[in-house]
């Protein structure tokens, strides 16, 4: 038994004060008497009587200072501990793809079966559920209460990572003080453990593992280049062969497609090593690429798609009048390899370039309108210093010394960077003269770039900077239409996609054939995050197209099992601070109450027995 | 109030009570103390009625010659005839007679000053004395009533083995009457035949305060002897009540068989009754009065009277 305030046993000062007024009271008192005469002519019946008296008189002494007792004892306010039945516990589950290594011994299978034995036992009045990926969540379970039965199915192992520091934040939370928390993972804590009513179950056994550790897929000019990494977690050399398998851009595999001259067909890897392969691979060829042989933890992380880059081109229509100006900017664009000159008026494109004079009309339905003039005022050349904006895309890898850039040098503040309107932004300027200018996110996803620049008094067009800064602007304007990006995604990295301003409903297939819904309305201009919780191929379907893309384990920290182990640490019993609690203070007070009863009882007999004696007072004889 | 003061109350209350009532010869035939039949007659009649010693003043006629050859005593005869009405007012005088609060001795006091102004009504001569280790005279009468104000009960001794004398300076053929709460363990008897030896009448009046009737259950007391100062740590249960009280009843029972032995009337009194008596009579209640000496009264020893 424990107390909460147990000062009050100071209350025991009262205990010598009880048998102090006992004893001033059983004290005889004095009486004067005319004579002893009739008082020595005690019959023997006063002896017999005096015991009584006597042993009455003790038995309420001893009642009293049990009640004394008692109500000191109570006021110390006693308490036992309980099992924990009047305690929540919080269930912190490692949901990191380190738990399904093993198979059918794997740590998540462990842990559920152990999770079953321990609420089964029934110790529990509540169970709260958290998911530890990259980020804690809580869930709910059907029913709500503790049960061998109900547990979470949302645990399966996926997340690319753990975050069980935050988790035990977020279980601390919803547990409060009198929470038990029970972390399920398969490596040994980096915290500390001590902590009442804190548990970790770890069920991970050290693995060898060989895995995918990186990949990334960037178009090139005339084929895609490929990198991709592979790691041996293992403390033995490995040997692997690799498995190459061509895939359409949905992710169909394609037959007879020979790709081994892609990549050697063995892979002898040192313990701890980590490759870097390099491969160039058809643009509209996707690759899938499989270590096979040997003992492996983990099949997740054997394996890795990556479908091709959008390989569609720009398609860009010139409103130039013929000359030096519109040669220049075919050239340009043809040269850059991601652009498709348009010809015909009636052809959807992407971006539209308007010469001087030009001005983009109602009907145009181009998303980007790029327009070219000298700007207002009379044009002048500027050598510099151009300010530029480098956070923006289209000034990315511009390098402005030397160059000569004439364009109108504003007369007026409307011409000038302060006279922009409110969403227009300054890419590159020369003092207060802006030269690139991008006027932001129109209405239906439009975008409007000017560049004012006077071609036969500029030299930029005879700088590495002109095909740079088209080659940001077809690649910008190619992010910016409908479509997915990344399209090699990796497992819990968003991707984004973006739909055609006019697609009204978009659904996700998953790649176990889940469906979900996505909502369009008031999609943000750079569009809707993805979440990418599972492996495999997705498919996103808008109103008249499909796009693809795929979700690659790529987690080294969950592919490494060598710091995985096995033990249970911490205690359910809160040895200090709070702990389940029965209180004992209803029982003293009932108690109590039984002893003033049978007090009252008694004393109140005995006051009976001893009435006054109130005969009268005296008569004559 | 102070003690003095309510004593003095008192005895201002009992005169005041006293002034309708008158103490008498009882004129009804009794039995006298020595057992023979007292003669009815009074007055000056040669008829010898009995001795007593003689006093400086006395009439050598009346010297008894023949006692006198016979053992050199000197005594004279006394005859009713010449008995005029006198009282002799005993009171004890020991520490037992002030009680524990001081009612008894209050009561008491006043008791003395209500008889002898009814003595004084009647035409009595009158005589206190204070009876302790010795026989004492007061020297007090009704019409000194600061002396019974101011009387006190010192007496470290009980008056019995001083009332058991044979010789006694009371006046032969006179009343005695003695007030005392009795307290010895002498033989009522032994005690009577003092008091009564040659009174034509007698009372004993015993008072005690209502605590020493009917006492309280008090647990653990320690009783002190007022007078002896011997002590009795006793557990006052309501068994020692019931003992206490069978005692002083048989206590009783003995005084009145002794004093119907001797012609003596017998009375008791409450001291708390005889102030409140005092009390009501003070306010034109005499009823209280008559109640509480009935026994006088139906004995003749205490007459009402009507004064003008």
């Amino acid at each position: 038994m424990s107390f909460l305030w147990p000062w009050a046993l100071a209350g025991a000062v009262l205990v010598p004060v009880l048998l102090g007024i006992y004893y001033l009271r059983q004290r005889a008192r004095r009486r004067m008497v005319p004579s002893l005469l009739l008082w020595a002519q005690q019959t023997p019946r006063q002896a017999s009587g005096r015991r009584w008296q006597t042993l009455e008189t003790s038995r309420l002494l001893i009642l009293e200072l049990l009640l004394l007792a008692l109500l000191i004892l109570s006021a110390m306010g006693p308490w036992l501990p309980t099992e924990g039945a009047a305690f929540p516990l919080v269930v912190v589950l490692d949901d990191s793809l380190s738990m399904a290594a093993g198979d059918d011994e794997s740590p998540l299978i462990q842990g559920r079966e152990a999770l079953q034995r321990e609420l089964r036992q029934g110790r529990y009045g509540e169970v709260h559920w958290l998911l530890a990926g990259s980020e804690p969540r809580r869930l709910e379970v059907a029913g709500g209460l503790a049960s061998g039965n109900q547990l979470p199915e949302a645990w399966q192992g996926r997340a690319a990572a753990a975050d069980l520091e935050r988790g035990l934040e977020l279980a601390r939370d919803v547990g409060g003080p009198e929470g038990h928390i029970l972390v399920i993972t398969d490596h040994l804590p980096d915290v500390d453990v001590a902590a009442p009513g804190l548990r970790w179950w770890a069920f991970g056994e050290a693995r060898g593992n060989v895995a995918w550790v990186g990949a990334s897929r960037r178009p090139g000019t005339s084929e895609d280049h490929v990198l991709v990494e592979v790691q041996n977690f293992s403390p033995e050399p490995v040997m692997r062969s690799l498995e190459l398998t061509a895939v359409s851009a949905d992710g169909t595999t394609l037959d007879g497609v020979d790709l081994a001259r892609l990549a050697p067909d063995r892979l002898e890897l040192e313990p701890g090593e980590r490759r870097l392969l390099r491969w160039r691979v058809p643009r509209t060829l996707g690759l899938g690429v499989r270590l096979k042989g040997g003992m492996d933890a983990m099949e997740v992380d054997d394996g890795i798609v990556l479908l091709p880059t959008d390989p569609s081109p720009v398609r860009v229509r010139l409103h130039l009048q013929p000359g030096a100006v519109r040669d220049l900017l075919r050239r340009t664009l043809v040269s850059s390899g991601v652009a498709h000159l348009v010809n015909d008026d009636d052809a959807p494109v992407d971006l539209e370039v308007w010469g001087p004079g030009g001005a983009p009309g109602e009907t145009s339905e181009a998303p980007w309108t790029v327009v070219l003039g000298v700007g207002a005022g009379k044009s002048r050349p500027f050598v510099g210093p151009f300010v530029l904006d480098t956070q923006h895309a289209l000034a990315e890898g511009l390098a402005l010394e030397g160059v000569v850039w004439s364009a109108g040098a504003a007369d007026s503040t409307a011409g000038t960077v302060a006279g922009l309107p409110t969403a227009a932004r300054a890419v590159v300027s020369a003092g207060d003269i802006p030269l690139l200018i991008d006027h932001g996110p129109g209405s239906g996803g439009t975008r409007r770039i000017d560049l004012r620049w006077q071609a036969d008094l500029s030299n930029l067009q005879r700088t590495p900077n002109w095909p740079i800064l088209w080659w940001n602007l077809l690649e910008a304007c190619r992010q910016q239409r409908p479509g997915v990006e990344p399209r090699n995604g990796r497992l819990g990295s968003a991707v984004r996609f973006r739909p055609h301003p006019q697609d009204t409903s978009v659904r996700l297939l998953l790649p176990g054939g889940e469906r979900r819904s996505l909502p369009v309305d008031g999609a943000s201009p750079s569009g809707l995050e993805v979440p990418a919780e599972q492996l495999g191929l997705h498919r996103l379907e808008a109103d008249d197209v499909t796009y693809g893309f795929v979700v690659n384990a790529l987690a080294p920290g969950e592919s490494d099992l060598r710091r995985a182990a096995s033990d249970r640490l911490g205690s359910r019993h809160r040895e200090r601070g709070a702990r389940g609690r029965h209180s004992l203070l209803p029982y003293g007070i009932l108690l109590a109450l039984a002893l003033s009863a049978l007090h009252l009882a008694w004393s109140g007999g005995r006051r009976r027995a001893h009435a006054d004696g109130k005969g009268p007072g005296g008569r004559a004889a | 109030m102070s003690a003095a003061e309510a004593q003095r109350r008192a005895v201002q209350q009992a005169l005041l009570a006293a002034r309708d009532l008158a103490l008498a010869v009882p004129q009804s035939g009794g039995r006298g103390g020595d057992g023979g039949l007292r003669q009815r007659r009074h007055g000056n009649s040669q008829e010898f009625q009995e001795y007593r010693d003689y006093r400086q003043g006395d009439d050598l006629r009346h010297l008894d010659w023949g006692v006198y050859g016979r053992s050199d005593q000197l005594v004279v005869r006394r005859f009713h005839q010449e008995v005029s009405p006198h009282l002799d007012l005993l009171l004890d005088g020991s520490r037992s007679m002030l009680g524990e609060q001081g009612l008894k001795g209050w009561a008491t006091a006043s008791l003395g000053a209500f008889f002898a102004r009814c003595a004084d009504h009647g035409g009595f001569h009158q005589r206190a004395w204070r009876v302790g280790e010795r026989i004492e005279p007061l020297g007090v009468t009704a019409r000194d009533p600061a002396g019974w104000e101011s009387l006190a009960f010192e007496d470290v001794h009980a008056p019995s083995r001083a009332l058991m004398e044979r010789r006694q300076p009371w006046k032969a053929r006179g009343v005695r009457l003695l007030i005392s709460d009795l307290m010895w363990p002498e033989a009522p008897r032994s005690v009577l035949r003092g008091v009564r030896s040659g009174a034509v009448a007698a009372a004993v009046v015993q008072v005690l305060e209502a605590d020493e009737v009917h006492p309280k259950a008090r647990g653990f007391v320690r009783l002190e002897d007022a007078e002896s100062g011997e002590r009795l740590d006793l557990l006052l249960d309501e068994a020692a009540v019931a003992d206490y009280e069978d005692a002083l009843e048989r206590h009783r029972r003995s005084w009145l068989k002794a004093c119907r032995g001797h012609g003596v009337v017998w009375l008791r009194l409450v001291a708390e009754d005889v102030l409140e008596a005092w009390r009501l009579a003070a306010t034109g209640q005499s009823a209280p009065i008559l109640d509480l000496f009935r026994a006088l009264m139906q004995s003749r020893l205490l007459q009402a009277v009507r004064r003008s």
